[in-house]
């Protein structure tokens, strides 16, 4: 089944809704002050971030380190009316982390302390975090996914797996999992409300 | 179709990898192929926007605390980092300058925020208490509202024992975000309740749970009230201040 409709559009906010994002304007321009109070307001995802995809907290800290320098060099390339200044950095940092268990060393460390292609229980992540209102959220709307589109959407952003690998992780089809991937997305954002 | 995607089974409907290209769940192959159609497809690229928003999300049950070190490293190379200049096709600038004259009251107001209190957790309770995504948004909306208003400021207060309490006010907007953290734990199963108080009257603006050590709370009507009060009271609070332990002037 076709499945390449449009979806509808939302846009970003581009208002003064995004109290990072003006930080993050700031610093485009130099402002080592701003730049420090955006570290204050993000190191705690972008740092949890990392450590979650690369479950090492040397590597974490460093994929962390590189993802906010690049931050502070390309700030001027954020475009607001793309996403929020928190999506933009932590893109950045998936992205690294991402990179970085993909490298063929770190996945043998990472495997060697993860066990191979062991699923993480999810609670294990949500046993970390203080009680806020995105975990709830995040968790009740994971929870309301089928069985394989959170298999799917964990060991891709959690675990750093090509759609490929986690066919293979997963025993089902290539293009399965491709199109549950992207309806799993669909289905958090609107659980989500994402899109504003 | 270009030969690189024949090259290997990639379904010719590279909309459909957009999910995954938003979860960075791609190769090297499969990515440039995306990016290649995603540079003829604006609504692939709006797609793509919204589903990253979503991703992004994931991160948030990952928060952890960061090493003390990290920021000083991160500080440090940045200063030594030269800036790239902003991209030439950029459509933000009018964007941007609208930013511009708020940043100072912004960073003001964050600046008192920072740490490790994030401004969701004023709405913990209303995601507890069932309300919709919507209502909770919402109140995010004028958290941030309050924290990028013009007329932000701040007043902030140690509080005996060692912990903090922060309030941002707005006077035009009439409501204020209100921080406390590092309070102790009280003995007996009694908690903190937070007010805001005029003469003799006395408004509560919430509840901490037995145990909680730190809140945030989204506080409407501050241009009439005098003081920001913190009281310790029996499990679950109560109607009337049993004992203000701790008060700072608005």
């Amino acid at each position: 089944m076709r499945d390449s409709r449009p979806l509808p559009r939302r846009s970003p906010r581009s208002d003064g809704g995004d109290p990072l994002g003006a930080l993050l304007v700031a610093t485009a321009r130099g402002d080592e002050r701003a730049f420090g109070e955006l570290y204050d307001q993000v190191a705690g995802r972008v740092y949890g971030l990392a450590l979650r995809v690369v479950r090492d907290p040397a590597q974490a800290e460093e994929v962390a380190q590189e993802a906010l320098v690049e931050a502070w060099r390309s700030a001027a390339r954020y475009d607001p009316a793309r996403g929020t200044a928190a999506t933009w950095i932590l893109t950045l940092t998936h992205r690294r982390a991402v990179d970085r268990v993909r490298s063929a060393q770190a996945r043998t460390d990472r495997e060697h302390r993860a066990g191979a292609g062991e699923p993480v229980a999810y609670d294990d992540v949500t046993d970390q975090v203080a009680v806020r209102l995105e975990h709830q959220q995040v968790r009740r709307c994971l929870g309301r996914l089928t069985e394989l589109q959170r298999e799917s959407v964990r060991l891709a952003y959690y675990g750093g797996r090509t759609y490929r690998e986690v066919a293979r992780l997963l025993d089902a089809p290539v293009p399965t999992v491709k199109a549950r991937i992207r309806d799993a997305l669909i289905r958090l954002r609107d659980c989500l409300e994402v899109g504003r | 179709m270009t030969p690189r995607w024949r090259r290997r089974d990639l379904d010719p409907e590279v909309h459909t990898l957009i999910g995954a290209y938003a979860l960075d769940a791609l190769d090297a192959d499969d990515r440039r192929a995306v990016d290649h159609h995603l540079d003829s497809c604006p609504t692939c690229r709006a797609e793509l926007d919204e589903l990253r928003a979503t991703a992004t999300r994931l991160a948030d049950p990952t928060e952890a605390a960061p090493p003390a070190a990290l920021r000083d490293r991160v500080l440090g190379q940045a200063a030594r980092t030269a800036q790239q200049p902003p991209a030439a096709d950029t459509t933000s600038g009018r964007t941007s300058r609208r930013w511009g004259v708020r940043v100072a009251a912004v960073a003001a107001a964050l600046a008192v925020l920072a740490g490790a209190v994030g401004v969701t957790h004023a709405v913990d309770r209303s995601a507890q208490s069932g309300r919709t995504g919507a209502a909770v948004q919402a109140e995010r909306d004028r958290l941030s509202g309050v924290l990028s208003a013009p007329d932000a400021r701040v007043v902030a207060a140690r509080l005996p024992g060692g912990g903090q309490a922060n309030m941002v006010l707005s006077d035009a907007r009439d409501e204020g975000v209100a921080t406390v953290t590092g309070l102790r734990a009280l003995p007996g199963g009694h908690t903190y309740q937070l007010w805001l108080m005029s003469g003799g009257a006395a408004r509560s603006v919430g509840v901490l749970d037995v145990g909680q050590d730190r809140d945030t709370v989204l506080v409407h009507g501050v241009r009439r009230a005098g003081q920001f009060g913190i009281s310790t009271e029996p499990a679950g609070g109560s109607r009337t201040p049993s004992n203000v332990w701790a008060s700072m002037d608005l």
